[in-house]
């Protein structure tokens, strides 16, 4: 076991906190109607300062004979130095601040008409914000919203929002953004209660709605800005060296908001007086207008990039939720819930050129496989076609740049068919990193004083690419680390050539299997038990005496069991970054709680 | 009723201004549009940066490159696999190698383009602040420096999509490419409005910036490339007319306005070598090595890379261990075919001159000969009393794991100071990457010329015909006219006209784009480069056994789509109406 230490830091923070809200009920001219003002200002200041320790120690606890050692920075045994002591002459650096001033206006309405319900609110604000240095950032807004409902039955909802950002350039500042939502509680309606009382419960609404963002966009990307260059040529003589002045980047002169249509479809029912319940949601959205960089520039623009909104992309989903609570006596009651969804997100657009092939082309691929491209978790991979088998198997198929395969390495299928395996012939697999269908279930069953909660839940079938081509899981021979799983035992060599793993190599990186391929992608779908908490609540007489009303004794265990096809190791719900790379591995515990109450 | 007063106030107080409020901008540290073209500094700085983009054949980072892609020469390719991948073939790959810039750093030059199209869009706002002059050279320069970069594209790849606007974000991109004859007249064009807004020369402060006569030379170079057979594959002889028209002006205003001739000889310079009855000397007419040294301008040179003149990076290139610091790359090695191309000083090639001995080759030859390349046992004209051994197994011949030194026997003395090396402590004097001179085109008029109506034929209202204007040429290195076997007819004659250019203008980046416009560059004598077995042999008038070797040192990769260089594939794959070159 290794322990190092550094040092420490001290931080001081302040800061300065204002809201000053005034309300003023307007009843007179009409009831219900309120107006309110609020300003706010926030200011806050954060301050570092480090104390190293002047010299650097690594603390080694050997477990074989339970001694410490002490080591500096280059790993050389030093344990005659004297403790290293801390260095007092650092300054004291800003590390953060901000300001914010925030103001809105706003005019509140509610009212009941009978068994009409009527509200309205209308608000309009700005924001102004400003980091450690950088130039202060405004948005604007305005935004109205009405509901009405009748006797809680039919339901009505509509808003607006016209917000503006100062990123854009003039006339393209404000975006509009409207929704609305409409409901129905058909378990309301007198038929429904005489024919159907056993459907106690049931509602549907629909709702519709525009959102807009402008995050992801740098500002002022309307303006255009020439430098100085660093080029300069040459003419006359004597030479006079002419310097020279460059373009910055394209201005995008329509950029303006991102905008994404949401439409959900509800529908929530109980049966038998929700002993049964179940909820079932559809959900649609598309995104448009994303702003990205121009993907297809070709050379003959003359410029690097370009930006434009060109992005597109949809998602859309179930969920459903199913729950059974029933008591079947005043002792035992059983509660069950479950939830299942199923979702799907595609790129519809990202501005890729036409001709591009199929396979590498990111539209109608997932959303998360553009992000990881070039990446080391990338979400597509070169298929193999199985190990070479014979010398000859060797010269025949199309190759790979990089180091030379021998007999026993991955085969590269050449998605292409131009001759060479390359970044061209790969393809994205199915449900990269988001899997299609989440579930999870809670199981609650109480008897007397005895209670036990069981929760499940778990992914669907989804891909991971291993970090590096999993450089240290799958080839375990690199940087003298030699630590191979048993399981690569079931490597090829010519007795067994129907082998899991390729040919043994003595170096990770120097062999032709290590180049990003169909077997450094797993199945990462799992299901596991993720609480299983066993409780009883004391309540005698004695207890009484002590002054102790009620005692809760609870046995909780969580993650107690994964079910996943990956054998390897690792926790499948770590492999963003690849087959816990690096990550701190998951725990299984187990808790013991008491908790009184006097 | 204050309270309510209150609230409305500041509710009106707010919503003053909607836009204002948002229409706030960080006060930015670069230029704005209307400073850099308002003023002409600013707007000649901005235009100026188009300069950038002009390819430096001779540099010493692109190790004569082209030169090594045709039978001129071989450059060691063992030690720099991007001379290995262009020698195969792939020309798709070279683009990606870090080293081919005769791919990558030309195929930039849309960037310079683009820069041009920019300043001419741009040209009015300077109406009031600059001088009407200022503004005919600036135009001027902007049109020739779009229809030079275009010229380097069809010469290599072809017809593009000619661009006379800026591209801005919101514009479809998916232009298709133009036919090569389209291409070519579209640059004559713009060399033709060029021509008539810029200067005959430039003041001592701008000396290099392109001139009349430049424009004029690449109008005709274009219009011959496009009536080459390569190109002109009806044989349209209309072509060929428009190409000697274009040579034929360029001549005519060179000869009137006096500002452009051929650099005349002026004297006699010497070459030692030793054999075994002792030390010989040659002697031939000096001053053909003053067109590309020594002068930091001179009357024969159209239009050049200027900016390179002092860098003495093209002495590097053709170096070797023995004569000057260098790495690894260098020792250029000219080749057998190109030096069996240089007659004899009586006017004849080799195999028709019966006086030639080939087994004492390097006596009365052509003058270009001594200046162009180096033989066995020649002395470097410098302070260290060096005898070249570029026999089979001297100091100077490559063998074995010995990469820096000459492949075929030979070395390039073109582009080569007098007494520069690594011993006398001189640097390397001026050096001209010429892309035009005034010798180029004389040929280029004779070969248009003689395509049209044979040797003797003169374009109406010249007063040159063909063989005369070769002769021209040959008269300034002091060699016979051509010899009238040789004139016999166009075909005999044109293949006079092509040998004269491969020794006139050997190593100035021409002779690749030469064989490939003449459809010449597949042919297995092009392809193959030998050297010369040198084998000591004291009966020998030499000292030494001359034979051609064997095996070729390299053979070249030319196939039918080498004619027209690939698109790189990122810009090929892109849209399809932009087609990439048959057979990528």
């Amino acid at each position: 076991m290794w322990i190092g230490g550094m040092g420490f830091r001290r931080n001081k923070s302040n800061g300065v906190a204002t809201d000053v809200n005034l309300e003023q009920k307007l009843d007179f001219i009409t009831e219900g109607l309120k107006a309110s003002v609020f300003y706010s200002f926030n200011s806050s200041n954060e301050y570092m300062k480090e104390y190293p320790l002047d010299y650097l120690f690594g603390y080694y606890l050997n477990p074989a004979d339970s001694t410490w050692s002490r080591y500096t920075n280059w790993q050389v045994l030093d344990n005659d130095t004297p403790q290293p002591k801390l260095v007092t002459t650092r300054s004291e650096n800003l590390q953060s601040a901000g300001r914010s001033v925030y103001y809105k206006g706003q005019l509140d309405y509610a009212r009941s008409f009978g068994r009409h319900n009527v509200t309205g609110v209308g608000v309009f604000s700005r924001r102004q914000y400003r980091g450690i240095s950088s130039f202060p950032s405004y948005e604007e807004n305005w935004v109205a919203r009405g509901t009405y409902n009748y006797n809680e039955k039919y339901l009505f909802e509509a808003s607006v929002a016209y917000t503006g950002s100062e990123k854009f350039a003039p006339g393209l500042r404000f975006g509009t953004f409207p929704s609305f939502a409409v409901g129905w509680v058909g378990s309301e309606e007198n038929f429904w209660k005489d024919k159907m009382a056993w459907f106690n419960y049931f509602k549907t609404r629909f709702s519709w709605g525009m959102v807009g963002s402008d995050a992801g966009i740098a500002r002022w990307l309307y303006i255009s800005e020439y430098s100085s260059g660093s080029e300069s040529q040459g003419f006359g003589y004597p030479m006079t060296w002419y310097p020279s002045i460059q373009e910055g980047t394209i201005p995008v002169t329509n950029a303006t908001w991102e905008t994404a249509v949401k439409a959900n479809l509800g529908f929530e029912m109980g049966f038998f007086q929700n002993q049964v319940t179940l909820n079932v949601d559809l959900y649609d959205e598309h995104r448009n207008d994303i702003l990205q960089t121009r993907r297809s520039v070709p050379s003959w623009v003359g410029v690097t990039s370009i930006s434009g909104n060109s992005g597109e992309t949809k998602a859309h989903g179930i969920e459903t939720e199913l729950g059974y609570n029933h008591s079947f006596s005043r002792d035992f009651t059983i509660q069950l819930r479950g939830i299942m969804s199923v979702n799907e997100s595609r790129v519809v657009s990202y501005d890729e050129p036409d001709a591009k092939p199929q396979n590498i082309s990111l539209e109608g691929k997932p959303v998360g496989v553009a992000q990881r491209m070039g990446g080391y978790t990338p979400a597509s991979a070169i298929q193999d076609g199985g190990f070479y088998q014979s010398f000859d198997e060797l010269f025949m198929w199309p190759l790979a740049s990089g180091p030379k395969p021998i007999v026993g390495d991955f085969k590269y299928i050449d998605y292409n068919g131009d001759g060479f395996v390359n970044d061209l012939d790969r393809i994205v697999p199915r449900n990269p990193y988001v899997p299609a269908f989440t579930w999870g279930a809670n199981l609650a069953a109480i008897y007397k004083n005895l209670t036990m909660r069981i929760d499940f839940y778990g992914i669907g079938s989804t891909t991971y690419a291993m970090r590096q081509g999993g450089m240290f899981y799958l080839y375990p021979f690199t940087q003298n680390k030699d630590n191979a799983m048993t399981a690569q035992a079931n490597h090829w060599t010519p007795d067994n050539r129907d082998a899991e793993w390729p040919a043994v190599h003595s170096m990770a990186t120097d062999q032709y299997n290590y180049l990003g391929n169909e077997f450094s992608i797993v199945d990462g779908r799992y299901t596991r038990l993720k609480n299983v908490a066993l409780s009883y609540r004391l309540e005698s007489s004695r207890l009484h005496k002590v002054g102790i009303r009620q005692m809760d004794l609870t046995l909780t265990g969580t993650n107690l069991a994964t079910w996943t096809p990956f054998k390897l190791g690792g926790d499948p719900e770590g492999f963003n970054s690849g087959v816990d790379f690096g990550a701190y591995p998951m725990m299984k515990r187990f808790t013991f709680e008491v908790r009184m109450t006097f | 009723m204050k309270r309510i007063t209150i609230i409305l106030i500041s509710l009106a107080l707010i919503f003053q201004g909607c836009e204002e409020y948002l229409d706030k901008v960080q006060d930015s540290t670069g230029m704005d549009e209307e400073q850099v073209f308002t003023d002409y500094n600013n707007f000649r700085k901005f235009e100026d940066r188009m300069y950038k983009d002009m390819h430096n054949y001779l540099a010493d980072y692109d190790y004569g490159m082209i030169a090594a892609m045709c039978d001129e020469g071989h450059t060691e390719s063992a030690q720099w696999e991007t001379m290995g991948v262009v020698q195969s073939g792939d020309w798709i790959r070279a683009y990606s190698t870090a080293q081919a810039l005769q791919f990558s750093t030309i195929w930039n030059a849309w960037k310079s383009i683009r820069i041009a199209n920019i300043c001419l869009k741009n040209l009015p706002m300077l109406e009031g602040n600059a001088t009407p002059q200022q503004m005919n050279q600036l135009e001027g320069q902007a049109l020739f420096m779009r229809a030079w970069y275009y010229y380097e594209f069809l010469i290599r790849q072809g017809g593009m999509p000619y661009l006379t606007e800026p591209l801005s974000g919101s514009d479809n991109y998916a232009f298709p490419r133009l036919s090569f004859h389209e291409t070519a007249l579209k640059i004559a064009e713009d060399c033709d409005a060029a021509a008539a807004l810029l200067p005959e020369e430039w003041d001592m402060g701008n000396i290099g910036r392109p001139t009349k006569g430049a424009a004029m030379a690449v109008k005709a170079s274009a219009l011959l490339f496009d009536a080459s057979p390569s190109n002109n594959t009806s044989g349209n002889t209309e072509y060929w007319t428009a190409a000697a028209e274009a040579a034929w002006d360029l001549i005519e205003y060179a000869q009137s306005s006096g500002q452009y001739r051929l650099i005349p000889s002026g004297g006699t310079d010497q070459v030692t070598y030793k054999d075994p009855a002792g030390i010989q000397t040659i002697t031939y007419p000096s001053g053909f090595d003053s067109i590309f040294m020594y002068t930091p301008y001179n009357d024969e040179i159209i239009w050049e890379l200027y900016a390179a003149v002092n860098s003495g990076s093209q002495y590097s290139t053709f170096t070797i261990a023995s004569l000057a610091e260098g790495g690894i790359i260098q020792g250029y090695s000219p080749s057998q075919n190109i030096v069996d191309l240089f007659e004899t000083s009586n006017g004849l090639a080799i195999q028709d001159d019966p006086e030639y001995d080939p087994q004492d080759p390097y006596v009365d030859r052509d003058p270009r000969f001594y200046h162009s390349i180096l033989f066995n046992r020649e002395r470097w004209t410098s302070f260290t009393d060096l005898y070249l051994e570029l026999y089979n197994g001297g100091r100077d011949r490559a063998s074995g794991d010995l990469k820096h030194f000459s492949y075929t026997g030979y070395l390039a003395r073109k582009f080569w100071g007098k007494n520069v090396d690594l011993n006398s402590n001189t640097s390397a004097p001026f050096t001209h990457t010429i892309y035009f001179r005034y010798a180029d085109i004389l040929l280029m008029y004779a070969e248009a010329a003689n395509e049209i109506g044979g040797p003797d034929y003169t374009l109406p209202g010249a007063t040159m015909s063909a063989v005369q204007a070769v002769n021209k040429v040959r008269e300034r290195v002091e060699m016979p006219g051509i010899n009238s076997r040789y004139l016999a007819s166009k075909d005999v004659f044109r293949q006079r006209i092509k040998n004269e250019r491969a020794v006139e203008l050997y190593l100035e980046g021409k002779r690749f784009f030469d064989l490939s416009r003449w459809g010449d560059a597949h042919k297995m004598e092009h392809r193959q480069l030998y050297g010369v077995d040198l084998i000591e042999n004291a009966g020998r008038p030499t000292g030494y056994n001359i034979s051609r070797t064997a095996l070729p040192v390299v053979t070249l990769t030319f196939e039918q789509k080498h004619y027209k260089w690939p698109i790189p594939l990122s810009d090929a794959l892109m849209f399809k109406e932009f087609k990439q070159n048959p057979g990528w």
